[in-house]
Order: structure tokens, then sequence, then C-alpha cells
């Protein structure tokens, strides 16, 4: 695979680093359209190998967030059709269309700079709001069980959870601020 | 609907358990008001940073081997692809452009905007390498902003003018002067930092080293932990750990200093590094500066001896600082200034009333060392007007100013550069309105009558003893602060082009 490559090694990795560069920001975007739900991974994927299969399509110098994004839109409402794995309550067309355009208007923002600034943020948590975070965040576990594992009512957590996350919305905005970032 | 409530429902929807009726009333809210759209996106946005984050934790463990080999920042990279896709075609490119970054040069870098910088190859090169990269032997000088290196081995650092560096091997590196952070991940241990004071090897860590040739060598360690030893007489040595700091002291000995992480900038700003005054909100008393710069926090300009917000007025952007001329009413802060000879640029909105002038000079802003005898000399630096009511700055063993008469009780911008030429001799652009205006040399007072007297490079003090911090509306002498309105200041450490300076004077923005 790699020999056949080769010719085209060039433009292969220009494309592929304009498809990691927006990587990120495309799982964002997914997230948006499909909010709860725990197929954004898959749906991920099936975008990402599209965007790979539709490579020849794109035109350099045309708009390449927009062309993959309009792939990951058509991957969501494929799995919004086949809704076998989705149990979230599904966004209708209405609102898709207008997340869309919220998302055409804000400006290309470097989200690897807002990542690493929430990574420092996260640092800065206490060690029990870091593990708030991680069971929020990580695949397989869960808020309930969690929350009897450690005596605490679920309401309860959730509400720390959130005001958890004010923090780190607020210490990213800071440190971005700081840093000179679009904000 | 109001914000907390906003909130609270995308977050019960981001976490699945909104009930249906509150879906429906948040749906409604959301295609009824784009601002709530907005913040939708936003918190959609953190939560997927979020999930991320700990995505990337969890795998880290799925391919260690492949850390081993590769860069830190290809290793993320890595990660992404690998989970992301899954799609083996994206991981045999990556590999590919492994290989090719495994030949290629052991340092690369980019820098920040209106940086300005020199790279000298060694002589011994057959051939000049293309691009942003230094070899073994290559120096890097940078006279204003901001570089990002990226070593082969995935170390990462972050320099800040005025410095100088020198590869010395793969992973050692000479730093002749600088303020630097270094970042560098497991598998890089033993990268190596000297100084003229001090040898820094590190164990798996993130540091910062600042080094000056007026001053000691300092290095603060954020995480994990370094060797550092003192290469003068005593030669000690230290295993430091996040939060220490060593000064090196002139027999060779590592004092314990505050860590100061915030020195340190950790990623490249999107301009030169800046402090900016607003004047727009009271916050401890004080008017916050905001900006890029690492020092951030030591620009609160605080009332000597007065309430700031009685000093607010309406300005040329939001609000303004306005002296009335009673003393107390300066703003003192606590950051520094710019030292030595470094390029700087300055610009603000005044409005100065023409019974402000005085035969010394009116300051606008003002740091560094008066020299005993009182003499202007070039330890010390302010940008002010002069007895005739013309923009100046002084510190040049004499002032250098020109222009239209500013002081009319009208609002002004004016800007002021300067920077070393290479010839060593000071150039300095003085701007009003957004103009460029002719600007001449004036002598010291007490140099006038000599028939000899000439402009001398600047030295501008801000570690002696007795020299003073950043401060507005008032000289380094004690003094009664001008009648005035200040508006909209800017310090760079750097150099501004024309072009940037109309942009504030025109929108206030970069």
């Amino acid at each position: 695979m790699l020999v056949s490559m080769k010719s085209h090694s060039t433009e292969l990795q220009a494309f592929v680093k304009l498809l990691l560069a927006h990587q990120t920001a495309l799982r964002a975007y997914i997230v948006s359209l499909m909010p709860g739900s725990d197929d954004v991974e898959d749906v991920l994927q099936d975008a990402n190998i599209i965007i790979w299969e539709k490579m020849s399509n794109f035109q350099e110098g045309t708009n390449f967030r927009a062309w993959i994004f309009s792939i990951a839109r058509n991957s969501v409402k494929a799995q919004f059709r086949d809704n076998k794995r989705f149990l979230s309550p599904s966004v209708d067309a209405e609102l898709i269309q207008a997340i869309d355009e919220i998302w055409h208007q804000r400006e290309s923002r470097d989200l690897s700079f807002r990542q690493r600034a929430l990574d420092r943020c996260l640092e800065e948590l206490k060690q029990k709001h870091r593990d708030l975070i991680r069971v929020r965040y990580t695949k397989g576990t869960n808020l309930e069980i969690y929350a009897q594992q450690i005596g605490r009512p679920a309401d309860s957590l959730r509400t720390t959870l959130s005001r958890v996350r004010a923090k780190l919305r607020s210490c990213v905005k800071g440190r971005i601020a700081m840093e000179g970032g679009a904000v | 609907m109001k914000p907390p409530l906003l909130t609270n429902l995308i977050e019960q929807w981001l976490d699945y358990y909104i009930s249906e009726s509150d879906l429906i009333t948040l749906k409604a809210e959301l295609l009824a008001n784009k601002e709530s759209l907005e913040h939708y996106v936003e918190l959609a946005e953190m939560h997927s940073l979020l999930s991320q984050t700990q995505v990337q934790t969890l795998s880290q463990t799925s391919v260690v081997p492949m850390d081993r080999i590769i860069s830190r920042q290809k290793r993320k990279t890595f990660r992404i692809v690998a989970l992301a896709t899954a799609a083996i075609l994206m991981i045999g490119l990556l590999v590919m452009s492994l290989f090719s970054f495994d030949a290629g040069p052991p340092l690369a870098f980019k820098s920040a905007p209106g940086t300005q910088f020199i790279v000298t190859h060694s002589t011994e090169l057959k051939e000049k390498p293309k691009g942003l990269v230094l070899l073994k032997g290559s120096s890097l000088n940078v006279t204003q902003g901001t570089i990002e290196l990226t070593f082969k081995s995935g170390v990462r650092s972050v320099l800040q003018a005025p410095a100088s560096i020198t590869l010395s091997g793969d992973d050692t590196l000479y730093m002749h002067e600088g303020t630097a952070w270094f970042e560098v991940p497991s598998g890089a241990e033993g990268f190596t930092v000297n100084t003229s004071d001090l040898n820094i090897v590190d164990l798996g860590t993130e540091f910062g080293v600042i080094s000056t040739p007026k001053d000691h060598d300092e290095i603060h360690v954020i995480k994990g932990k370094v060797n550092a030893s003192a290469l003068r007489h005593k030669k000690e040595f230290a295993t430091l750990s996040a939060g220490d700091a060593r000064r090196v002291d002139p027999v060779g000995r590592l004092t314990a200093i505050p860590v100061k992480p915030l020195s340190f900038l950790t990623s490249l700003p999107s301009s030169l590094p800046y402090l900016h005054w607003s004047f727009d909100e009271v916050k401890n008393g004080g008017f916050p500066s905001k900006g890029n710069h690492p020092q951030i926090e030591l620009g609160l300009a605080l009332p000597n001896n007065s309430r700031a917000v009685a000093l607010q007025t309406p300005g040329r952007f939001g609000k303004a600082v306005c002296f009335t001329g009673e003393k107390g009413e300066e703003l003192l802060t606590q950051w520094p200034g710019i030292g030595g000879d470094a390029p700087r640029s300055i610009a603000c909105w005044i409005r100065v009333s023409p019974d402000s002038l005085s035969s010394f000079g009116t300051s606008i802003a003002a740091w560094g060392k008066v020299r005993d005898n009182n003499l202007n000399s070039n330890t010390k630096w302010k940008l002010a007007i002069s007895p005739d009511g013309r923009l100046a700055v002084v510190g040049y063993n004499g002032s250098l100013g020109g222009g239209p008469v500013i002081a009319d009780n009208q609002w002004h911008h004016i800007a002021c550069t300067h920077k070393v030429n290479d010839k060593g001799s000071s150039t300095v652009s003085l701007y009003v309105d957004g103009q460029l205006v002719n600007n001449s040399w004036r002598p010291d007072p007490a140099l006038r009558a000599a028939s000899s007297a000439a402009m001398i490079p600047i030295n501008t003090d801000i570690r002696a003893e007795g020299s003073l911090p950043l401060r507005f509306g008032v000289s380094l002498i004690p003094s009664a602060p001008i009648k005035g309105c200040l508006d909209e200041v800017y310090i760079f450490e750097g150099e501004l082009d024309a072009e940037t300076i109309k942009k504030l004077a025109t929108i206030n923005k970069l």
C-alpha cells in the first residue's frame, strides 16, 4: 500500500493533514447534531471513511470545512434514519439547518488551542472534580453508579458537574484571552 | 429564556436526561433565539472537547509502542487518527509521514506575527537547509516576538524575545539569552538546556528558563523534575520538582525563588506580546490590563491615593481615565516595563489641556530608573508631551519629539515605536492620529551647554534597585499627575508597523 501511494504522497499527506486539522471541529459539529448520543464516534468514523473515499471530489481552494461538514451532516441523517442504536431524542431537520447556519457563521477557530487550554484547566481542578469529569465523559462509566459508590445522590453530582463545567468554561475563556487567541 | 435555565436544559440534553416537555421548550427556544443557539453550539463544542480529552487519556495505553518511536506531536496525531477513523489507509499515510519526519531536521520552528529573527547556519554545512529549521551548530537570534520550537524528539518550546539560542546537539540547546518554556514528553528525557550560568537536564517535565546577560539565570519547574547545576564556582546541584524555582547567584549557589509559571508563554500568541489598558472596568481597586503578555497580572493600574471609579469618564472607546492634576490620582502598576534597548511600542489616546503643560514636560507613561543627578540619561523611558505641547519620548540622553501641537483639549491618538538598528543606534518613530511625524533629538538640559552632546543608546534599567515599574499620568519623580485623559493604552514588546498603528488609531483593534 505504501508503495502505491508514494507517487501521490505529497498530495495525500496534504489532504490527511487538512483532515486531521479539522478532526476536533468535525467531532464537535457531530456532537451538536446528535446531543446525548453514544454514537458520535461511529458517525465520525463513517464520515471520515466517506471523506476519504470522496477525496478526489474535493477541489482545492474551496471551503474544506464546509465540504466535510456536509458529509458529516449526511452521516448523522443516515444514523437518524437507521436509528438502530441512536437513543437520544432526535434533532429535527429545521433545527439541524439552524445549527448548521451557526457553524457556518462561526469563524474557523483553532480548536487545538482551545483543547490545550481545557487540558490546563482540567489540571487545575480538584481531584474529586476531575474524577467527576472522567466519570461523565468516559465511555462505559456511569454517573448513577458512581454516585452510589461514593454515597452521594446522583442529582447532587449533576449539580456539581454543572458547576465544574461552568468553571472550566470560564477558565478556558480566561486562558485563551490571556494567550491572545480568539475567545 | 434566562441564561441559567438555558444552560441547564442544554446540559440536560447533552447529558441525555432531559424530559420530553423540557426538550420541546428547549427546541422552541433554540429555533426562536439565535443567541441561545450559539450558546448551545458553544456548550456542545465544550462537551465534545471534554469527551475527546477522556478518550485520548484512555487511549494512551493502546499506543504505547508507538509512543516510544515517534514524537509527541505525531503521537497526538496518531491517536486522533486511530480513534477517529480506524481507516488503515490513513494510518499507512501517517506511517509514511513519520518516516519522512525521522529523516528531517532536529529542530523546526515557526513564529508569531510581528516576530523578527535571524538564523545563522554552521559554515561546515555543505548546503544551506531550506525552511524554518535549525541543524546542529545553527543559531537563532530573535529580536522581537515569539518563536515555537519543535524538536525531532517531541520536545516543544516557546521562546520569547530578546533571545538567542544555538542548537548544540539533537537534544541540547545553548541559550545565550531569552525566556523559554519547554515541554518534554516521555521518551525524550535527558533533553538539556545550557546557559552561561546553568546546566539543566530534564527528567520528563515542563519547565521554564530565564536567561538575561545582565542578570542571573533562573529555572522554574512547572511539572515533573529536572536536574539543575550551577556552572560558577560552588557548582551547586539540585533535583528540582514541580513548584520549585532557583536563581543562580554569582558564586554558583542555587537560591530558592518563587516559581512563576505565568512568566512563560506556552503557545504562540496571535501578535507581539502586549498589554492593554482599556480603563473600561475597575477590578480589585484598579484598572486591569489585558492582552497576551505573560506578566499581565502585574499590569493592574492602581490609583496612588484615589478611587479608581472616580477617575473614569466617557472616553474615546468606552471609558477613559481622567486626571485633574491632584496628587494621588496617578496610576501605578507592578509591571517592570521593557528593559535594555529591547524594541518596544506604545500607543494610546490622550486629551490634554494646554494648561497641563509644564517646563519639565507632561508625562503620559513612564518606567525605569532615574539617575541620582536627575538627568534624563538613558535608564528610564517615558512617553510625554514636550513643554511646547508636542509628542516626545524621553530616555535617550535627551528626548525625541515633533509633530503637531496635541495639547489642545481634543482627543489625539499617539504612538511611539523604538528599535535598535544594525549599527547599534536607536530608531524612533512617532505617530500622531495614525500619521508618522518627523522627530528630532533634544539633549537633556544639563547637556545643552556642551557642544559635544550626542544621543547615546538607550539602556532602560528595570532591574536595578530603585527602578520603578510602569506608571501612568506622572513622571518617575514624585509629582502631581497631568491634567488630562488617557484611553486604550497598548504597550508591545516589539516594534509595530505603521499599518497596525493606523488600525489602533481607527478601530482600536489589532
